[in-house]
């Protein structure tokens, strides 16, 4: 039997993000199939009462289509998300939108979130700019971040993610955490990972956020 | 027969409940832990169908709460997590017997519910 240390430590890093990942996307498409369901279900029950003779009511009816309909628009719109994700490991360096992939994750993770409470947002700077990197482990390091920022969000329950540049380096603030958090979700895999790609990840002390800095020129 | 539907997807379960209302079953709903509770204070139910994934009160440490207050209600759980068998390891903590996987079946919810009122 393994102790949960060990376990911890073969389930650590990547595999780890994408079961998160993945349970948080599977759970709201798995709601949004249970409302169809249960709309179309509904429709069902209304149409046999109408065959029984009961007058139907043609609003109810369409309101009922509709909820299904923005339902298919929502489950259509996961799925958009999670082919985005999937195809970040096409290339291991291309051009990407830091903010685009930033808002991803916090899209994917939205289930997660919502569990715990918590809400995300990211704030986009005036003016958007691309980076050299690679988009799979960008998406893993500022995922991983964000589950830890969830997990240990401040009393308000509200995470904010926000971007800023110089020349040389995009840094992404965490902020929302309390300050009894540490940087003990970085393992060895992880900080491998950041020194591999030049990142570097800061946790100012008693100040409710953590930083990451990429260089620009990778 | 009286039942409580705890879901944190308000159009599920207000729907589920409008459906198990053409059936002849009164299905009281709420969106959180709290608020059940709150209910099966003022009210006696048959049956609580709990969803297990839910902000705050989890599902199961919902059904713990609720047998202190009511211990003959019986607890259905459901849950859009995985199939029933790995499910059921969950259920077994807390002894309870009845589980459904998400999306839910109306007629199997029904069945079961008509099993344990029987019994």
């Amino acid at each position: 039997m393994h102790t949960n240390t060990e376990l911890d430590i073969h389930c650590s890093g990547v595999l780890k993000f994408f079961g998160t990942l993945t349970a948080s996307v599977t759970h709201e498409l798995n709601n949004s199939i249970g409302i169809i369901n249960e709309n179309a279900g509904l429709l069902e029950d209304l149409g046999l009462m109408a065959k029984g003779g009961m007058e139907p009511d043609i609003d109810r009816w369409m309101e009922i289509t509709q909820k299904i309909t923005g339902q298919v628009k929502h489950t259509h719109n996961i799925l958009k998300d999670l082919s985005k994700f999937a195809h970040t490991t096409d290339y291991t360096e291309s051009l990407v939108n830091p903010d685009e992939l930033l808002n991803l994750v916090a899209s994917l993770l939205k289930k997660r979130l919502s569990e715990k409470n918590v809400t995300a947002r990211v704030i986009t700077p005036d003016e958007s700019f691309d980076i050299h990197t690679c988009p799979f482990l960008f998406l893993y390091l500022t995922g991983a971040s964000l589950i830890h920022a969830v997990d240990h969000a401040d009393q308000n329950k509200k995470i904010v993610i926000s971007t800023d540049q110089d020349e040389k380096k995009l840094c992404i603030t965490f902020s929302g955490i309390t300050n009894k958090s540490d940087m003990s979700f970085l393992n060895k895999k992880m900080e491998k990972i950041l020194n591999m790609l030049g990142w570097e990840m800061k946790f100012p002390e008693n100040q409710g956020k953590f930083l990451i800095f990429i260089n620009k020129a990778n | 027969m009286d039942v409580l539907l705890v879901d944190d997807e308000k159009e599920l379960v207000s729907t589920l409940s409008e459906r198990l209302s053409f059936r002849g079953i009164n299905a009281d709903w709420v969106t959180d832990g709290e608020s059940a509770l709150k209910l099966v204070k003022d009210k006696k139910y048959d049956i609580a169908v709990l969803d297990i994934k839910m902000p705050g009160i989890s599902g199961i440490e919902l059904g713990e709460k609720i047998r202190e207050i009511c211990p003959d209600i019986h607890i259905i759980f459901c849950t859009g997590h995985g199939s029933a068998s790995f499910f059921s390891a969950g259920a077994a903590q807390s002894g309870e017997e009845y589980y459904l996987v998400k999306p839910i079946n109306i007629n199997s919810l029904i069945e079961k519910m008509n099993q344990l009122m029987e019994g």
